[in-house]
C-alpha cells in the first residue's frame, strides 16, 4: 500500500467501564488504514472489550474514539456495517437456517441483490463452505460454525474487519487457513484487527502487535519489538525463549510462575548461587537451558558471537563474555571473563572443544578450583576426544581433579549436584532460601536427591 | 443451492396449498351452520350473492343472501383476520424474542384488554356509550398493558428479554388480579365477562371488519417489511447492529406493532388462545425460519386455524356455540407440551 498511512480508528484518553468495573484504558491508539494488526493479552486484559469498543458493542465511559475522522457514535448501524465487518466471539443462531442462508444474512447492509449470490458464494468456497452450503446451521460442528459465521462477515464486503479469536473452535488446518484469509484480505487493502490468544501465530501472520495488560497497552509494534521476554513476563508471568524463523519471531514458553514466585526468583537471584558456565561451541546450550528452567541465572563465557551457546545466553538473558570468530580471545575478553569467574561462587565447565584459542578460560577455571571454589567438570565425551591442544587441555583437566573439582557425566546431573549444594551452602540466608527453594522444585514437579 | 431451491419449492407449493385451503375453509364456513338452509341452498344463495348482489333470488330462501352477507361473511372475515393478526404477532414475538416459545400476549395484552372488557360490561355508566365501549376499553386496556410492561423492563435505555419477561407476568398476574375480582363482585354478569375471555367472532359485522382490517393490515404489512431484520435479530441485537440493524429499536417498534395488531385483533374477538403460539412453529418446520416466508405463510394459515375452529365452535353443538378459544386450547395445549416435550430433546 502505497501512500501514507492514515488512521481509520483513533482512540484518546478511551475508558470503557462495564457494570461499573473499569476494564479499558485509559487508552490512546491509532490503527492506520490497510494495517494488520494483532490484538493480544492475557485473559481480562481488554482485547475483547477493546474489540467491542471498535464496533461499538460497548460504549465508552469516557474518552473518544473515531472511525475514519468521524465520531464512531455519530455513525448509524448500517452505514458502519458497510464499512466495518466483525466476527464476534460469543454467537448463536438457534434457527434452522441453512449455511447458505445464514452467510446471506451478511449482505444485509450492502443493499446490492445483484452482487449477492456472488458475494455468498464466494465466501462460502474461501470458509471451504460450499459443499456444507445446505447443510442447516444447527446441525453444525463448532468448527464448522465459527467458518459459517467467518463466511458470514466475508459476504458483507467491508473495507475494514474485526476478529475476535476467529481461530476458536478450529482445527489446526482450519486456523492456518484462516490466518492465510486475513493475510491475502489484508493483502487486497483491508485493514485488519484481530484479537488472537496465540501468540505465536499473530506473530506469525500479522504486520504489528498490540499487547494489552490490564486494560492499557503494554506494548506495541513489530512483532520482533513486541515479543520481548521481559514484557511477556511482565505481562503473562510466563518466562519465554524467543526464536526466530525467517523474519519472524516465535517463542516457547520455560515456566509459568505466581507473582510471589516471581518475587522469590527476584531475591534469589540477588543474593542466591552465582554460577558460572565456561561454554563454547554449543557444547553448553542444553545445560544453560536446565539451569535456566531451575531458576538460576548462570553467567557465561568465553563465546564467539556466531556460537550457538551465545545464542542460548542471549535468548535466556544471561551474562555473557564474547569474543570477535575466529581468532584469539582479546585482552578485555579475558579480563571480564576472569571477573565474572572470580564472582562465581561455583564453576561449570562444559564439554567443549578445546584448541590452542580457548584454553585460557579452563586455567581460570583451574585457578579458581585451586582458590578453593567449587568446580564441576562435565567428563562426556572423553576430553581426549575434545582435545586439539596437543595434549595440554587433557593435562589442565588432570589438574583441575586434583585441585578438587568434581567431575559428572551430563547436564542433568551437574544441575543436580548444583541444587544439592545450594541447599547446603552457609553463605547465604538458610530459611528463605531453602524453603522457596523446596517449593520451587515442588512446583515444578522435578524431584530432587534428600540432602 | 440444492436447499436453497428446495426451499423456494416447498414455498411455493405451502402457499398454494394455504390459499386453496384457505378457499374451502371460506366456503365451508359461509354453507353451514344453524340457520335452516341446505348445503344446496346455502352453496347456491352464496353464488347468487357475488353474482347478483344480496337481492339475487333463485332456488333457495330469498333471506338466504342477506343472511350470508351480514351475518355469516363477516363473521368469516374478521376470524381470517383475527387469526392472521395472532399469529403473524407470534410470530414477531418469537422472532423479538428469539424464543419459539414467545406469544403475542407475551406484553400482557391479553391481562389489559380483559380487565377494559370486564370494566366496559359491569360498568353500566360506560357500558350505554355505545356497542363499541367493550373493544375501545379493551383495546386501551391492551396498550396500556404492553406500555407499562414495556417502561417496567426499561433501564437506563436498555429493555432486555428477561425483564420483559418478567415484567410482563408481573403485570398480567396483577391485572388478572384485578379482573377476577372483579368478576366476583358483580355475579351478575360473570357468564358475560367469562365468555367474552375465552374469545370468539359471534357478534361480528362490517364495521368490526373495518375497524379492525386497516390497524392489522399496517401491521402485517410493518412487519413484513421487517422481515429481514428479524432474521438478523435471531442471532441476537449485537450482531444484527454489526450486520447493519439498531436492534434495540427495531425489537422495539417490532414489539408495539405487534401489540398493537394483537390488540386490535383482541378487542372484538375476546382472548383466543394458543394460535400466536402454534401457528407460527408450524409453519417454520414447514417453510423455515426466515420471515420473508414465514409472516405470509403464517398469516394464512392462522386465518385458516381461525376460521375452521369458529366454524366448529358454532356447528358442533348447533345451534348452541362453544367459546372458539375453547376449540383453539383444547388443540393449542397438547401441542404446548409437545413442543416443551421436543425441546427438551433437542
Amino acid at each position: 500500500m502505497a501512500g501514507t498511512p492514515s488512521p481509520i480508528y483513533t482512540a484518546r484518553a478511551l475508558e470503557v467501564e462495564l457494570g461499573g468495573k473499569h476494564v479499558l484504558g485509559p487508552l490512546d491508539l491509532e490503527i492506520e488504514a490497510g494495517s494488520f494488526l494483532g490484538v493480544l493479552g492475557p485473559n481480562g486484559s481488554g482485547k475483547t472489550t477493546l474489540l467491542r469498543a471498535l464496533t461499538r458493542g460497548v460504549a465508552q465511559s469516557s474518552g473518544s474514539l473515531s472511525f475514519d475522522g468521524r465520531p464512531l457514535e455519530s455513525y448509524r448501524a448500517l452505514d458502519l456495517a458497510r464499512q466495518v465487518g466483525v466476527v464476534p466471539q460469543q454467537f448463536s443462531l438457534d434457527f434452522n437456517f441453512t449455511v447458505a442462508e445464514m452467510v446471506a444474512m451478511g449482505r444485509y447492509a450492502q443493499r446490492d441483490e445483484a452482487a449477492d449470490g456472488e458475494a455468498v458464494a464466494a465466501a462460502l468456497r474461501t470458509t471451504g463452505l460450499t459443499a456444507l452450503a445446505d447443510r442447516l446451521v444447527t446441525e453444525l460442528s463448532g468448527g464448522e460454525r465459527q467458518r459459517a459465521l467467518i463466511a458470514q462477515t466475508l459476504a458483507q464486503r467491508t473495507p475494514t474487519l474485526l476478529l475476535d479469536e476467529p481461530l476458536n473452535n478450529l482445527d489446526l488446518n482450519h486456523q492456518l487457513e484462516t490466518m492465510q484469509l486475513m493475510r491475502s484480505l489484508h493483502e487486497e487493502g483491508r485493514t485488519i484487527v484481530v484479537v488472537l490468544h496465540d501468540l505465536n501465530m499473530a506473530a506469525q501472520y500479522c504486520d504489528e502487535l498490540l499487547l494489552l495488560d490490564r486494560g492499557t497497552v503494554a506494548a506495541r509494534g513489530k512483532p520482533e519489538e513486541v515479543l520481548d521476554p521481559r514484557v511477556i513476563l511482565e505481562v503473562f508471568r510466563v518466562r519465554v525463549a524467543v526464536h526466530r524463523q525467517g523474519q519472524r519471531p516465535y517463542i516457547t514458553p520455560l515456566w509459568s510462575r505466581s507473582r510471589e514466585d516471581l518475587r522469590e526468583q527476584e531475591f534469589r537471584q540477588g543474593q542466591g548461587l552465582r554460577i558460572h558456565v565456561i561454554a563454547g561451541g554449543g557444547a553448553a546450550s542444553e545445560l544453560l537451558e536446565e539451569l535456566v528452567m531451575q531458576g538460576f541465572t548462570p553467567t557465561v563465557g568465553i563465546v564467539s558471537v556466531f556460537d550457538s551457546d551465545y545464542a542460548a545466553a542471549q535468548r535466556y538473558e544471561l551474562e555473557v563474555v564474547s569474543a570477535p570468530p575466529f581468532q584469539a580471545f582479546p585482552e578485555e575478553a579475558l579480563d571480564q571473563h576472569a571477573g565474572l569467574v572470580r564472582r562465581a561462587q561455583m564453576i561449570i565447565v562444559a564439554p567443549i572443544f578445546f584448541g590452542p584459542g580457548n584454553l585460557e578460560p579452563l586455567r581460570e577455571a583451574l585457578r579458581a578450583a585451586r582458590s578453593g571454589k567449587t568446580v564441576f567438570v562435565i567428563k562426556e565425551p572423553a576430553i581426549e576426544r575434545r582435545d586439539l591442544s596437543g595434549g595440554e587441555a587433557t593435562s589442565l583437566i588432570a589438574e583441575l581433579a586434583s585441585a578438587g573439582a568434581r567431575f559428572v557425566s551430563g547436564a542433568a546431573e551437574a544441575v543436580e549436584l548444583v541444587q544439592t549444594h545450594q541447599g547446603g551452602q552457609s553463605d547465604r540466608p538458610q530459611s528463605g532460601g531453602t524453603s522457596g527453594h523446596r517449593r520451587f522444585t515442588d512446583e515444578s514437579g522435578r524431584s530432587r536427591p534428600a540432602q | 443451492m440444492v436447499a436453497g431451491t428446495r426451499r423456494r419449492r416447498v414455498y411455493r407449493l405451502a402457499m398454494a396449498a394455504l390459499v386453496a385451503a384457505l378457499i374451502a375453509a371460506v366456503i365451508t364456513a359461509a354453507v353451514v351452520g344453524a340457520a335452516g338452509l341446505s348445503l344446496g341452498e346455502a352453496f347456491r344463495a352464496l353464488i347468487a350473492l357475488f353474482a347478483h348482489g344480496p337481492d339475487a333470488t333463485g332456488d333457495f330462501p330469498d333471506w338466504a343472501p342477506a343472511l350470508l352477507l351480514n351475518l355469516r361473511l363477516p363473521r368469516i372475515v374478521l376470524a381470517l383476520i383475527a387469526g392472521a393478526a395472532l399469529s403473524t404477532s407470534g410470530a414477531a414475538f418469537q422472532g423479538v424474542f428469539r424464543n419459539p416459545l414467545a406469544e403475542p400476549y407475551l406484553l400482557g395484552v391479553s391481562a389489559g384488554a380483559a380487565l377494559g372488557a370486564t370494566i366496559a360490561i359491569i360498568w353500566k355508566p360506560i357500558g350505554s356509550l355505545g356497542v363499541y365501549t367493550l373493544p375501545i376499553l379493551a383495546f386501551v386496556g391492551a396498550v396500556l398493558a404492553a406500555f407499562l410492561v414495556y417502561r417496567l423492563a426499561t433501564f437506563s435505555g436498555r429493555t432486555g428479554s428477561a425483564a420483559l419477561l418478567l415484567a410482563g407476568v408481573a403485570v398480567g398476574s396483577t391485572l388478572t388480579a384485578i379482573t377476577s375480582f372483579l368478576m366476583v363482585a358483580t355475579e351478575r354478569d360473570l357468564h358475560t365477562v367469562v365468555v367474552w375471555l375465552m374469545g370468539g367472532v359471534t357478534t361480528a359485522t362490517w364495521m368490526k371488519v373495518y375497524i379492525t382490517l386497516p390497524i392489522v393490515g399496517a401491521g402485517f404489512l410493518y412487519m413484513f417489511l421487517m422481515s429481514r431484520r428479524m432474521n438478523l435479530l435471531l442471532m441476537g441485537e449485537e450482531r444484527a447492529r454489526e450486520l447493519g440493524v439498531d436492534g434495540q429499536r427495531t425489537r422495539r417498534h417490532l414489539m408495539v406493532v405487534a401489540s398493537l395488531t394483537t390488540a386490535a385483533a383482541v378487542a372484538f374477538t375476546g382472548l383466543v388462545g394458543f394460535i400466536g403460539l402454534m401457528v407460527p412453529h408450524i409453519m417454520r418446520l414447514v417453510v423455515g425460519p426466515d420471515h420473508r416466508r414465514l409472516l405470509p405463510a403464517t398469516a394464512l394459515f392462522g386465518a385458516f386455524l381461525l376460521l375452521m375452529a369458529d366454524t366448529i365452535a358454532r356447528t358442533a353443538l348447533a345451534p348452541a356455540e362453544i367459546p372458539v378459544g375453547i376449540i383453539t386450547a383444547a388443540a393449542g395445549g397438547p401441542f404446548f407440551l409437545y413442543l416443551l416435550r421436543s425441546r427438551r430433546g433437542a
